[in-house]
């Protein structure tokens, strides 16, 4: 008897979890009409790896990507860094108050739909075409900044010296940090809830203040700062990249391949791919056949419905996780296979964590190209009405989505494309990364013989994963 | 016992895996052939020297 209210609630919360999740992730997507069956293009994705895999070893034989030099294009005025600073802090400060003071109707309030379209997923799609503009416009590193300036002008040489951040820490906070996101993201139950991502939004902004004043505003930001870390990884695939008084233009790819070795860097990126990749799991019947046996458990536990859901889901971001993390180390352990190679797994792991980077994004374009696409055009009708009191500021309150714009179809096929080109660049960059370490172009190509295998596992799991989506 | 009641899911997602298997295989006996290759080499040069 006891039992039976339980029950229905596990129900309902299930109901709930397995419905909503995939729907605010992906976004509507319509009928895909394709020419031939989806797990074939799984198989020619995977042909194309091996093609690339063969064109690398025999058309580059020498390390071309490291130590490029990137040229100067622009020189920028002192006030434009301080002032896009500016707008960042006024567009975080906005945001905050719409999530605190507007409409508590999810789809009527701007912050929800920032949060988790444009911030987290068009931002990254920005900084592979303009560079890490994130940077400029970061009000936690501006905030720190400023308040740098005040205290130096107030104190003067009385402040004490920043701290030296530990080495040892490396990216690690950055990776804790984008775990805990993709747990709210994909897991916490309240995710959508304006205030509540406001107030996580000032307590996140509050953590990075301190970390600055410890460690300093470029340490931190550049290391423990998840999201400055986040899209900082992404933007070392553009070919622009933007000092605080210049523009650079460099090749493509040779800002990830020179991205140091810092310790955390591979947690972070597993991180990245495998919370994507739990996204699209949880569309998946296997995935509700797993919640339908685990939740059970965990209310047995004592938790309640909603609590025994949102860890379910958490177990499955963390054992997402590290199925990637243990695939790319197996295609690291393989690379020991090369005779003469001494170097531990995980040395070879962080050396090669550049690879991850174009991986992480084809995943995230792939896996949020149709939300984007479609819930982005969101943005016309809240900007007019962020609140959501009924204001119409620009006049666009009243703008629509456009559904017929990209069909189901196109999104498959630029899926597949992102999932190809980022898997190919991943293989580019570890040929490149491999023929410094090891010299000899035969070696070099043998050692990434299990990196092909891994590279090759990705694209067929990322493809599986989206074959689940509709 | 609900996770066997979808194994024909799993099964049907085994497809998307046919081209790792492939590639592992293919890889496996490349790397086995390179150290054979290899070994008769350094035997070679030590029987000479």
């Amino acid at each position: 008897v006891i039992r039976r209210p339980a029950t229905a609630a596990t129900s309902a919360a299930l109901a709930f979890f397995l419905t909503a999740a995939p729907a605010s992730a992906h976004g509507l997507v319509g009928k895909q009409d394709l020419p031939i069956p989806k797990w074939l293009f799984g198989w020619a994705a995977a042909a194309v790896l091996v093609v690339s895999f063969v064109g690398l070893a025999v058309l580059w034989p020498r390390a071309r990507l490291e130590g490029l030099r990137e040229r100067r294009v622009l020189t920028l005025p002192a006030w434009v860094d301080p002032l896009c600073g500016l707008l960042g802090v006024a567009a975080f400060t906005g945001l905050v108050y719409a999530g605190l003071a507007g409409s508590q109707v999810v789809n009527d309030n701007i912050l929800p739909t920032v949060v988790y379209v444009i911030f987290w997923v068009g931002i990254p799609f920005a900084t592979l075409l303009f560079g890490d503009l994130w940077r400029a416009f970061n009000p936690w590193r501006a905030a720190g900044r400023a308040f740098g300036w005040v205290a130096r002008r107030i104190a003067g040489d009385a402040i004490p010296d920043a701290l030296p951040y530990p080495a040892r820490l490396g990216r690690w906070p950055a990776a804790l940090g984008i775990l805990l996101f993709a747990g709210l993201e994909l897991a916490f139950s309240d995710r959508d809830d304006p205030s509540t991502l406001a107030v996580l939004a000032l307590s996140y902004a509050a953590v990075q203040l301190v970390g600055m004043s410890l460690y300093g505003v470029r340490a931190w930001s550049d290391r423990a700062d998840a999201f400055s870390v986040y899209f900082g990884l992404f933007a070392s695939l553009s070919p622009v990249r933007w000092s605080r008084r210049a523009l650079h233009v460099r090749p493509p790819l040779s800002g990830a391949a020179a991205v140091p070795a810092t310790a955390g860097t591979v947690a972070l990126l597993c991180v990245m791919i495998g919370s994507t990749s739990f996204d699209g799991f949880t569309s998946s019947a296997q995935w509700n056949s797993i919640v339908q046996w685990l939740a059970p458990r965990y209310r047995n536990l004592g938790l309640n419905a909603d609590h025994a859901i949102e860890l379910v889901f958490f177990t499955g971001i963390v054992g997402m996780i590290l199925a990637i993390t243990g695939l790319y180390l197996l295609g690291c352990v393989g690379m020991r296979s090369v005779r003469g190679l001494r170097e531990p797994a995980l040395t070879l792991a962080r050396r090669f964590a550049p690879t991850l980077i174009p991986i992480a994004l084809a995943y995230l374009m792939a896996h949020y190209f149709g939300l984007l696409s479609y819930q982005g055009q969101a943005m016309r009708y809240l900007v007019s009405d962020p609140l959501g009191d009924g204001s119409n500021v620009f006049g666009t309150a009243s703008a629509t989505i456009d559904y017929g714009w990209i069909s189901a179809t196109g999104i498959w096929y630029v899926q597949v494309a992102a999932l190809v080109v980022g898997h190919a660049c991943g293989l580019a960059l570890a040929h490149d990364r491999a023929l410094v370490l090891f010299g000899d172009a035969r070696v070099a190509t043998r050692s990434q013989y299990w990196m092909l295998a891994v590279m090759v596992a990705f694209t067929s799991l990322a493809l599986w994963l989206l074959s689940n989506a509709d | 016992v609900i996770v066997l009641a979808h194994a024909g899911h799993w099964a049907v997602g085994l497809i998307y895996m046919v081209p790792i298997f492939i590639v592992v295989a293919v890889l496996s006996v490349a790397s086995w052939r390179d150290r054979r290759t290899a070994e008769r080499e350094t035997s070679k040069q030590r029987s000479n020297s």
